[in-house]
């Protein structure tokens, strides 16, 4: 996977600085290569998994259909066969294309919807929700980016905070990177397997303590980095939903923070607002 | 600062280059406070050695957040922080019935598009009762001059006869739903996905295909659970936030 030359195309995106804007944000510096656009922000073979892997969700590209010779789709992107390639070739390992010699190649999948993941915004549904999530959980290792406490303008801080990091997968698909700092007072009162071994808004509910009452949410929408990247096995750059939560206890202090990166494609936020 | 855990990163799992990868890892320092602003980072050598590379990568690597305006390389005394990147001009999606109405406010709205249909195709949260027949528009939205949101709507027919065309035309629809006590509204859902836009939500957008988009579908029901608007409307995703408390104390 590694021996595969170097794209040109993703040299020259890194070369070619466009002004940025206030943002930090690469501007919109498109490349018109045939009727689509590319950005110059993202390699372009990430694009092609991305935009290919929208037209077989769209139904553009239909189940059992033949998708357009590769020769056709690098002349369409303005991009070498080989790049095409290399998109596809990621596809078929997440068994979405089929190629065949002679054949072209064949859409063979629709991306999974079942597995989404929705995020409740009420405590009783967060604790809940934890016991139904069937999900492999790989315990790692300390962050290598966070800082050791919250950065936060909720609450009184902890003296001290415990880190928990997981990796969360479902049917083998890594989707959620979660970082949570618990207060380590709560730790320290029910255990720390507690939250080893069972979810950690459960883990909280049991200290007689601390009791959660006041918390907040956001979702935004970023791209992945390198190790959200490696960890969650998508393309550098690929979308990303990041959650947030701060939740505070009964004297002001931050109890519990968390960082939830997930796979864009498998998450979803339903409100009944009325 | 310089003490990372040994990184069990393998930077060449991902196809891109090296100094890309681990410029995205420098500028989530720099996110996250771990390099804070005005602190010199650690030097070029210790870097490459922390991530087994060569130096010159780590430059390369640098010199990205430097284009960003993020570091400033000074000759001899190493490189600082200068800043953390700037957070965005956020749009907030609505996540009460009355933040849902007042979300459009700032908007200038355009109709670009409209059709008479006899049903909503694929309606999101459930059909319930359809009605005899919807309005189809179509209309985008912009902040500040830039488009930063389309949405396409289907407004009960019978509704949508209550309204007059110029308030139809220059205001969001489900505004309308709530402001003019035209319909009984007995339920409203809202559902928050993300994707990327395709060919022609880029186009529209003005925002690069493959951008990150958040999409947002409203439905809403009146007496009977009659379908009296369904919508769904793509949001730049670099601008689209969603903002919430946390219920506490049992279900509303």
């Amino acid at each position: 996977m590694s021996t595969q030359p170097r794209k040109n195309a993703q040299k020259k995106a890194a070369k070619k600085k466009a002004p940025r804007r206030a943002t930090g944000k690469p501007s919109g510096g498109h490349r018109r290569a045939g009727a689509l656009q590319l950005n110059h922000a993202t390699p372009i073979y990430v694009q092609l998994i991305m935009h290919f892997r929208q037209q077989i969700e769209s139904g553009k590209w239909p189940l059992n259909s033949t998708i357009p010779a590769l020769e056709d789709l690098a002349a369409e992107f303005g991009v070498t066969r080989v790049t095409v390639r290399q998109a596809v070739g990621f596809l078929q390992r997440e068994r979405l294309l089929s190629s065949r010699r002679g054949r072209g190649t064949t859409v063979i999948g629709t991306p999974r919807r079942d597995l989404w993941q929705s995020v409740p915004h009420a405590w009783d549904d967060l604790v809940r929700a934890a016991d139904t999530i069937q999900a492999d959980i790989l315990e790692l290792p300390q962050p290598i980016r966070l800082p050791d406490s919250p950065q936060t303008e909720h609450g009184i801080l902890a003296p001290n905070y415990h880190v928990i990091r997981r990796l969360l997968s479902r049917d083998g698909i890594p989707y959620l990177v979660g970082t949570s700092y618990i207060d380590r007072r709560i730790v320290d009162e029910v255990g720390l397997e507690t939250f080893q071994k069972s979810p950690i808004y459960r883990g909280i509910e049991r200290s007689r303590h601390s009791r959660a009452v006041q918390g907040d949410q956001t979702l935004t929408l970023t791209t992945a980095d390198a190790e959200i990247a490696y960890l969650l096995e998508i393309p550098l750059g690929a979308p990303i939903v990041t959650v947030l939560r701060w939740v505070i206890d009964q004297t002001g202090t931050l109890i519990y923070q968390s960082e939830g990166q997930f796979r864009s494609d498998f998450v979803q936020a339903y409100r009944r607002l009325r | 600062m310089t003490d990372f855990t040994p990184l069990e990163l393998d930077l060449t799992h991902n196809r891109a280059p090296i100094y890309v990868q681990l410029s995205t890892l420098f500028r989530r320092f720099i996110v996250t406070g771990h390099w804070p602003v005005d602190k010199q980072v650690p030097t070029h050598e210790t870097l490459a050695m922390q991530f087994d590379v060569n130096p010159a990568t780590i430059r390369k690597a640098i010199a990205m957040l430097e284009d960003e305006g993020l570091v400033k390389r000074y000759r001899r005394h190493g490189t600082f922080v200068t800043a953390k990147p700037a957070s965005a001009d956020w749009f907030r999606i609505g996540t009460t019935w009355e933040e849902a109405l007042r979300a459009f406010d700032a908007l200038a709205v355009e109709l670009i598009e409209e059709s008479d249909v006899d049903a909503v195709p694929e309606p999101f949260h459930g059909t319930g009762m359809a009605a005899a027949g919807y309005r189809y528009q179509r209309r985008l939205y912009r902040r500040a001059g830039s488009a930063i949101m389309i949405e396409d709507s289907y407004l009960d027919q019978a509704l949508r006869r209550k309204i007059s065309d110029a308030k139809l035309a220059g205001s969001a629809p489900l505004a309308l739903l709530g402001a003019e006590r035209t319909a009984k509204v007995e339920r409203a859902d809202e559902t928050v996905r993300f994707g990327i836009a395709d060919t022609e939500i880029s186009t529209i957008l003005a925002i690069p295909l493959n951008a990150s988009v958040a999409i947002v579908h409203h439905s809403v029901f009146g007496e009977k659970s009659k379908l009296l608007f369904e919508s769904c409307a793509y949001l730049r995703g670099d601008i689209a936030l969603v903002s919430e408390p946390i219920k506490f104390g049992g279900k509303p």
